[in-house]
């Protein structure tokens, strides 16, 4: 046995352009171009790094303590 | 190693996206000039929403600059009149929205007889083919191109469409991807530590198990 770090990189790239694609649509919405007319294209980058990110963050609850030792 | 490589990716192309320009230049070239007056009813009736005029470089603060969109009611019309300086022939024009390489409008004119053109444009007939309302701050930008594509104006400016975006359904599938997308990054992305077999397990000896066992 041993411990290992299961990370989700597709999930983060899925969801996080699923959140890049809302964060632009809002912009559009509510004419929020502070980054200029790429403004929309640029918050779907955003999402994709920030979901790629969160791949590398650990998760904060229902986490096994890896100096716990199995019983037998 | 690898996370500081990644950390120093990420950081870097956040930083090469906020250096990008804060304000784009919008504008009318090529010698072209255009005058708008937008109005609450069909046909150019009704009360004026918005009116203003572009030759060249758009000011910010001037109509239809980044932070003074042109307004534009729903229900309303946009009266125009456009001024190429010369005339263009065999003239080609596209009108595209958010950069998109597909014109929401295009057309052609043979054979011009001058360098004027006015119009109006009943924007109901437009917001009706959708198949749901739009509200929101959009980039037009359009270009037309005559005598032999030797002349060419270029324009860009910004069009806000007047409305409560809230309830559309633009603005409900943004709240729902921005709701959904962000619980499934706190929830479903984080990695987890686990404990995982042994690939290799099950190896014993090289010369064989204890006999005893």
């Amino acid at each position: 046995m041993r411990m290992r770090k299961k990370r989700h990189p597709f999930r983060g790239l899925f969801f996080g352009l699923l959140l890049g694609i809302g964060l632009g649509l809002m912009a559009i919405i509510y004419g929020l171009y502070f980054l200029g007319p790429l403004t929309p294209w640029i918050l779907v980058i955003v999402g994709i790094l920030f979901g790629l990110l969160m791949a590398f963050v650990p998760r904060l609850w229902g986490r096994r303590d890896p100096r716990v030792v199995a019983g037998p | 190693m690898k996370r500081l490589c990644a950390a120093g990716a990420i950081a870097s192309l956040l930083l090469m996206l906020f250096a990008l320009p804060v304000a784009a230049v919008t504008e009318l070239t090529g010698g072209c000039a255009i005058q708008v007056r937008s109005l609450d009813g069909p046909n150019a009736t009704g009360n004026e929403v918005d009116e203003g005029q572009a030759v060249g470089v758009i000011s910010e603060g001037a109509v239809g600059s980044q932070t003074r969109p042109f307004k534009v009611d729903q229900d309303g019309s946009v009266d125009f009149l456009f001024n190429t300086g010369t005339v263009f022939q065999n003239n080609t024009w596209a009108i595209y929205a958010q950069g998109l390489p597909i014109p929401i409008l295009s057309g052609q004119d043979d054979n011009p007889l001058d360098v004027d053109e006015t119009g109006v444009v009943n924007l109901n007939d437009t917001v009706k083919a959708l198949p749901f309302r739009v509200v929101g701050t959009f980039l037009i930008t359009g270009d037309l191109w005559g005598n032999d594509n030797a002349s060419h104006c270029h324009g860009e400016g910004y069009v806000q469409l007047l409305g409560d975006p809230i309830g559309t359904i633009p603005w409900i599938v943004a709240a729902a991807l921005i709701a959904l997308s962000g619980v499934a990054l706190l929830v479903a992305t984080p990695y987890s530590r686990d404990w995982e077999v042994d690939p290799t397990g099950g190896e014993g000896l090289h010369t064989g198990p204890l006999d005893r066992l």
